[in-house]
């Protein structure tokens, strides 16, 4: 994701007057109002569209070079192998999945769909699973790709390196869980302390 | 029903030049100048402003479809335009409520102003929620001082969308979220 130019800013004493304040909201999940949950909800949807269209790209690349695949021990291409095949449809049924978990929250939040407590969590939940599936699938992608996918010529090697970035993006799999876990359990994010 | 329902935004040329340039923007480590020229002149920038402002009124739903689109093709350009389009598009849900607070930002967007999200903070793993970054109170605004760790779309932002703390009352500690003008003083952008 390097093209992102994706520099640090450094604030010292930076003054925004008040009429490019948005907002002033209570720490934590107290504040989330509508405007927050709101980044939210474009924010992870949109992440996770972005991490499932590169996993499709990995994919149906792999499709068209494991036609093209030989091995000495292979009559035909590597497309006619057991464990080629078994890889292949495990990225199909990742990515079978991922598209209408996507399609399904980003029209409910169109629709207004009333999740009401649920809306937060659901909407980190389908950025976890849409990057952790693509990841998965890109993954496999450079299994298929054998030695050759390391190389920049292959175009794999830079959307695996992509690919991993997803995972980084706000909620990371850590606050995802503890989102879902403290929704579903009924425990407020803002109890103190966080845990045990 | 919105415009873009069945048309999308950008056209598989301009998506098919998308996808060339990838590789070169990863091989030269550079800012995707030219796919960004391509996509604010298809209108991709406004494309959440709601209608009744100038744009094509998208929905979530629908801006979902064009950002798979564009990341099929070249992913790091729909990440970081990914900035822009969520401030429009929380702007855009508040004005559909009638919370017209944010409606300078939807017309801002309308004139060319880009987006760019300031939330990442090293030593806060609840982003948005609260902040390493110091709010202060200063007469008509407020005053800023922290680091925000890798945002995208450095070269082209006009405004800088971000958010700090302030803890002058440590009973009721305050997130103040603030879009901060490219020309305001008192930050310094770093490479990484």
């Amino acid at each position: 994701m390097r093209a992102t130019r994706s520099d640090d800013t450094v604030l010292d004493k930076a003054v925004v007057p008040d009429q490019y304040i948005a907002r002033v909201v209570a720490t934590g999940a107290a504040g989330i109002d509508l405007f927050v949950l709101a980044i939210f909800a474009w924010a992870e949807p949109m992440f996770g569209n972005i991490y499932y269209a590169l996993a499709q790209r990995a994919f149906d690349w792999t499709v068209e070079n494991v036609k093209k695949k030989t091995s000495l021990a292979m009559s035909r291409s590597m497309a006619y192998h057991a464990e080629v095949q078994h890889a292949i449809a495990d990225m199909a049924l990742e990515l079978e999945a991922i598209g209408p978990h996507l399609d399904s929250v980003a029209q409910d939040w169109s629709d207004g769909v009333d999740h009401g407590h649920m809306w937060g969590a659901k909407l980190v939940a389908v950025k976890h699973r849409a990057v952790e599936g693509a990841w998965k699938v890109v993954d496999t992608a450079m299994d298929l790709a054998g030695g050759f996918g390391i190389f920049k010529q292959s175009g794999i090697e830079r959307l695996f390196r992509d690919a991993r970035l997803g995972r980084i993006h706000p909620a990371n799999a850590f606050l995802t869980r503890e989102f879902m876990a403290k929704t579903v359990l009924g425990i407020s994010i803002d109890e103190k302390p966080r845990w045990g | 029903m919105a415009v873009g329902t069945n048309h999308p935004v950008l056209s598989d040329d301009i998506l098919a030049r998308c996808a060339e340039r990838a590789p070169v923007y990863d091989r030269e480590n550079r800012f995707f100048h030219e796919d960004f020229e391509e996509l604010r002149q298809a209108g991709y920038l406004r494309m959440i402003v709601p209608q009744e402002l100038g744009g094509l009124g998208m929905s979530l739903a629908q801006v979902c479809q064009e950002q798979r689109r564009l990341a099929y093709h070249a992913a790091p350009t729909a990440l970081a335009v990914n900035m822009h389009l969520y401030w429009t598009g929380v702007a855009a849900d508040l004005w559909r409520t009638g919370d017209k607070s944010l409606e300078w930002l939807l017309r801002g967007a309308m004139a060319g102003e880009v987006f760019a999200a300031g939330h990442a903070e090293t030593g806060n793993d609840l982003p948005l929620l609260y902040s390493t970054t110091k709010a202060e109170r200063v007469a008509g605004g407020y005053r800023f001082t922290g680091r925000k760790s890798f945002g995208s779309l450095m070269p082209v932002w006009t405004f800088l969308g971000m958010h700090g703390m302030d803890t002058s009352d440590p009973q009721a500690p305050k997130i103040v979220h603030a879009f901060m003008p490219r020309n305001t003083k008192g930050y310094t952008i770093n490479e990484t």
